[in-house]
């Protein structure tokens, strides 16, 4: 009985000091686990440089899509002016045949709103369109798609229709009956003073012109759809003089016209390296915008540059937004730049445009112009690497 | 089956490394049992071992400390009739866990701060078949499968632009190697001799980088061969033993091996119920630093084997030494538990627990 007691006592005794021990050990590995790391011991390496590396690759190709555009299925039309370069807008007006059944007609443009985006008063003088135009197809060079015209419009000087300023939400003009004729054959409005007025083209349904007729007490909207009893279709067009930029320049702006297609070449970078950082860096002059800030993103291409045919990855590589006063944006893409350093035949070069490129797939990208800058000088892209760290057992015995 | 072995490394980083040694030549040599002691042979004994480990290491200035826990042995020896006997052991030959990090440098207006973790180890299968003649003379054959792999994690951070990239480097190896063994027993004395030959080790290498690109390299080399005795001496409860071993290395252009030496005195007691060992040992590795120093490591021990009633033993070991390198010092511990399962067959009718 004794024993028994006694083995008892001994197998409790033996439990709570192998409980103890467990925990003592469990304490034990929790404490050790907290380990320090530091500064120990890379030299027995022997292997892997401890330098960062940095190159400045400039572009080997910069090509601006196109200088030229036909602006007339924007949805803004443009009328100013500054030191670089001119906007007029064309107007033509189908139908208006019971213009002579009111006492006044007027023709409403409508401004964006000033707190919509900032913009110039700007007054017009407005002269009759001589030639034949085509809203889809005229330019500062063309009439239509292939007719050359005198550059800037062909219209007759000596024929001053009227005067008007764009500096309120809402702009009218009157339209006479007897210059029937040259609302049909179109008029064109010539900036008198220096900034730009963005006025809603017929392609914009918020701010889209339109005509009101005057009888009395009574006030009818003519409509532009066909066989209506007091029908008028308006057409409308900016045509921009080009920018005539020094040789290093190149136009940028929103729109699939005024991408900028960059390639950098990078055969200095050695094979198997980690792109630590990579940046594009492009000094920039900010020509027009009707914002504070401008947005800028870039695109890495699939396939070689096509001009407007070309394939471009959807996927933004990069961006950055920096202020209108602002002379130089960087973009930051370290992955397309590793890419391009691993797969050197991919190295199609890259996209880089205002962001509106693809804001408004309905209305087609070429038909948007919202801002409009320049490249000045070379663009750089700056690049930091490491080397890959070498292998434990290179190849050999 | 690497998303396998990568996970399996990546849960094991979990635990620090230690030996910063262990990132030179094929990393931290570890001999097999039957090299560092006459193992018993005349029941069938099936054995596990873990080891825990903690390091501190040091090279005056600073100082990093690392513990880690791992198994470290697989053990299973069968008497076969007319005095012959069959072993299987997996074990660990050379140990590649390490953690090492640069000083910060600077170039081109950035500085640099490399850390590299390391995980994973070349292991041994080893297969034997001994026999005895009447009880007096022993001879060994054995074979050896070398596999295993390792992860080095190799983290760039450069500081001013608050970027870093990651690297792995993955290493799989595979080898081969045989090895033989003979010995004499007389009276309380018993000598025995070895040679272990290897042959090619290959080693393929896969580096991952943060863009998950992969690029393939293949190496072989020929590990050191293992030559050396045991000689021990049985009391009616003391054992004494010496143990000694040579790594000799082969020509090689991959690595600088140098000769290495272990000289490992063993001892036991048995102090019924248990039995009592201790250890006592000196190491001079076959790897030097990249400076071109010795790197030794000294070390004691002591444990006992724990009977477990109608199991086998219970194991327990603790033991702590300094290895010095250069300027590099490493202050270690470790804790060695293991199980050993025993039966002497034709003694008893049941199997193995029952």
């Amino acid at each position: 009985m004794q024993s028994r007691k006694s083995l008892k006592e001994l197998k409790m005794l033996y439990g709570r000091s192998a409980a103890s021990i467990l925990v003592l050990l469990g304490a034990f590995c929790v404490f050790l686990s907290g380990c320090e790391e530091g500064p120990l011991g890379f030299d027995e390496l022997e292997r892997g440089e401890l330098q960062v590396h940095q190159v400045i690759i400039e572009t080997d190709t910069v090509v601006g899509f196109s200088e030229q555009i036909a602006l007339g299925g924007t949805t803004t039309l443009i009328g100013g002016r500054d030191s670089l370069t001119e906007a007029r807008i064309l107007i033509s007006i189908a139908g208006l045949d019971s213009i002579t059944a009111f006492d006044s007609v007027k023709l409403c443009l409508r401004r964006y709103p000033a707190d919509e985006i900032s913009q110039d008063n700007v007054t017009f003088n407005i002269y009759p369109v001589t030639a034949d135009w085509d809203e889809e197809g005229c330019t500062w060079f063309l009439a239509d798609a292939y007719s050359n015209w005198e550059l800037g419009g062909e219209f007759d000087d000596s024929d001053l229709i009227t005067e008007i300023t764009a500096d309120d939400d809402t702009v009218e003009l009157r339209l006479a009956p007897e210059r029937l004729d040259d609302y049909n054959q179109g008029i064109i409005l010539l900036p008198q003073n220096d900034g730009f007025a963005y006025l809603g083209s017929d392609e914009k349904a918020s701010y889209a012109p339109f005509i009101l007729g005057f009888d009395g007490e009574d006030t009818t909207k003519f409509s532009s759809l066909a066989g209506a009893d007091y029908y008028a279709a308006i057409y409308d067009a900016t045509i921009l003089e080009p920018y005539e930029a020094p040789i290093p320049d190149t136009l940028i702006g929103a729109g699939l016209a005024w991408r900028v297609h960059l390639r950098f070449p990078l055969d200095s970078l050695p094979q198997d390296i980690d792109i630590t950082s990579a940046d594009l860096v492009v000094k920039y002059e900010n020509f027009f915008s009707p914002e504070s800030t401008l947005d800028f993103v870039c695109y890495r291409m699939e396939e070689p540059y096509v001009w407007r045919y070309s394939e471009m990855v959807s996927a933004i590589a990069g961006r950055d937004s920096i202020d209108v006063t602002d002379d130089s944006l960087s973009i930051s893409f370290v992955g397309v730049t590793q890419f391009w350093a691993d797969e050197p035949d991919s190295n199609f070069g890259l996209i880089l445009a205002h962001s509106f490129l693809q804001t408004s797939p309905s209305f087609g990208q070429e038909k948007r112009i919202h801002a409009l800058g320049r490249i000045t000088g070379t663009p750089k892209l700056i690049v930091t690497y490491t080397t890959i760290p070498q292998t434990r057992f290179p190849g050999g015995d | 089956m690497r998303k396998l072995i990568a996970l399996i490394f990546l849960l094991s980083s979990a635990l620090s490394a230690y030996s910063i040694f262990n990132s030179r030549g094929l990393g931290g040599y570890n001999p097999p049992a039957e090299f560092l002691q006459i193992q018993p042979r005349h029941q069938t004994r099936l054995g596990v071992g873990f080891l825990s480990e903690y390091v501190y290491a040091t090279d005056g200035t600073g100082g990093q400390r690392a513990f880690q826990i791992r198994p470290e042995s697989f053990q299973f020896y069968f008497p076969l009739p007319w005095r012959f006997g069959l072993g299987v052991q997996v074990t660990e030959r050379f140990n590649l866990d390490y953690y090492v990090e640069s000083d910060s440098a600077r170039s081109s207006d950035y500085t640099l701060i490399r850390r590299v973790k390391s995980r994973g180890g070349i292991e041994g299968l080893r297969l034997s078949l001994d026999k005895s003649f009447y009880d007096k003379v022993y001879v060994g054959v054995g074979y050896e499968r070398l596999f295993g792999g390792a992860w080095e994690r190799w983290e760039s951070e450069v500081v001013e632009l608050t970027e870093t990239t990651v690297d792995s480097l993955l290493y799989h190896f595979g080898g081969n190697g045989v090895w033989g063994m003979a010995g004499f027993k007389l009276g309380p004395v018993e000598m025995r001799g070895f040679y272990a030959h290897p042959f090619g080790l290959a080693v393929s290498t896969e580096v991952q980088t943060t863009r998950d690109s992969a690029i393939v390299d293949s190496a072989s080399c020929i590990p050191p061969a293992e030559l050396g005795g045991i000689i021990t001496c049985s009391a009616k409860r003391l054992e004494l033993g010496l143990a000694y071993i040579q790594q000799v290395p082969a020509d090689s252009t991959l690595f600088s091996f140098v000769p290495g030496h272990i000289i490992q005195a063993n001892a036991g007691y048995r102090f019924d119920p248990f039995i009592l060992t201790g250890k006592a040992g000196w190491k001079n590795w076959y790897v030097e630093t990249a400076s071109g120093s010795p790197v030794s490591d000294i070390y004691v021990g002591i444990g006992a084997r724990i009977p477990i009633k109608a199991y086998g033993y219970g194991k327990l070991e603790i033991s702590g030494g300094l290895r010095e390198g250069g300027d590099i010092s490493e202050y270690h511990v470790e804790l060695r538990a293991g199980l050993e399962f025993t039966e002497i067959w034709g003694k008893r009718e049941r199997m193995w627990g029952g």
